[in-house]
């Protein structure tokens, strides 16, 4: 908690904070390139469970490095809102959860895209049940991230650890 | 008069209740959120590839994901109501507020344009070459709507101007 206090007193916590700019730009970034990293990530999986049938599999690829992209910018407008509020955020078990659920789904990204967008193969990419299983996983896995990430926003108990010191 | 319009809306459907109730209002916005990402993921993404960001997928083929991003409006538009009704003063005097429905008729225009003059050629075009030329200015168009939309959204809870501060406010 002394340590969450000290990273609160830095100058760019600070700025982020009571800025308006600061605090506001990371929040919009986050929100624009969230809808880009949920969005793509839905959309492939509901692909791989059977809706447009006529978009070749392993083309599907193709707009993950856009979703990378995307996912750096998150990160980082997510580390500046974390700084600007680490307490906030770390003592609150749903932060973790949320977390949690992002890194397992990438993982599941990641290994579709090693397995299925395989743009050596000829021909169309057969899509078994287990496929099917974690793309359902992963859909639940990225609206989970979302609700956490919303009700993070309501559910802290500490908003600075500051004000302890 | 609107306001009272609107509160009585939400007061007589049982919006107003479940808004106030403890997860009522993160509730909502989880599902705005998510609306938010099936309507980027999929529209979104069909706009950038007309603008050539993943060739090679056949743009007749990507537009079917296209209803999941239509669904997707429908639970932004549903839990958007049911912010606007339980709170109608934050939103409704509240100039982000009135950008976002601005940029939100503006994108439905630029689609009506779009499905009546430019679909077809769009569906045709080989699956290796980005959309024609007066495709891709709507596609621009949308993406800058969407996402004046979604920073227009963001803004709503920072700046509330006083009461009446716009007179087609009243």
């Amino acid at each position: 908690m002394y340590l969450l206090a000290r990273i609160e007193e830095t100058a760019f916590s600070t700025w982020i904070r009571e800025s308006g700019w600061g605090f506001f730009t990371s929040l919009t970034l986050h929100s624009l390139a969230l809808a880009l990293v949920v969005g793509i990530n839905l959309a492939t999986n509901f692909r791989l469970l059977g809706v447009a049938k006529g978009i070749p599999i392993r083309l599907m690829g193709r707009f993950l490095p856009l979703m990378w992209f995307a996912l750096v910018v998150v990160v980082l407008s997510g580390t500046a809102l974390l700084i600007a509020y680490p307490a906030k955020a770390l003592t609150n078990i749903l932060f973790y959860l949320k977390i949690s659920a992002i890194i397992a789904a990438l993982m599941i990204t990641r290994h579709f895209s090693r397995t299925l967008f395989n743009e050596a193969v000829t021909g169309e990419v057969a899509v078994d049940y287990r496929v099917k299983t974690l793309a359902a996983i992963a859909l639940i896995l990225w609206i989970s991230s979302i609700g956490a990430g919303r009700f993070l926003a309501y559910t802290n108990s500490i908003l600075l650890a500051s004000s302890f010191y | 008069m609107i306001i009272d319009v609107l509160l009585w809306f939400s007061h007589s459907t049982g919006i107003y209740e479940f808004m106030n109730s403890a997860w009522g209002w993160p509730i909502a916005e989880s599902v705005h959120f998510l609306g938010m990402c099936l309507l980027i993921g999929t529209v979104g993404v069909f706009d950038l590839r007309m603008l050539g960001v993943g060739s090679g997928i056949p743009m007749a083929e990507l537009h079917k994901l296209v209803p999941i991003g239509v669904f997707g409006f429908l639970l932004n538009f549903t839990s958007g109501v049911m912010f606007l009704t339980s709170a109608p003063d934050q939103y409704l005097y509240n100039p982000a507020f009135q950008t976002k429905i601005l940029f939100m008729l503006l994108a439905g225009l630029n689609m009506m344009v779009f499905y009546r003059r430019a679909m077809a050629e769009v569906k045709t075009t080989n699956s290796l070459l980005k959309a024609p030329a007066n495709a891709r200015v709507m596609a621009i168009v949308s993406l800058c709507c969407w996402a004046t939309v979604i920073i227009g959204g963001r803004l709503i809870t920072y700046y509330r101007p006083p009461y009446h501060w716009c007179w087609w406010c009243l």
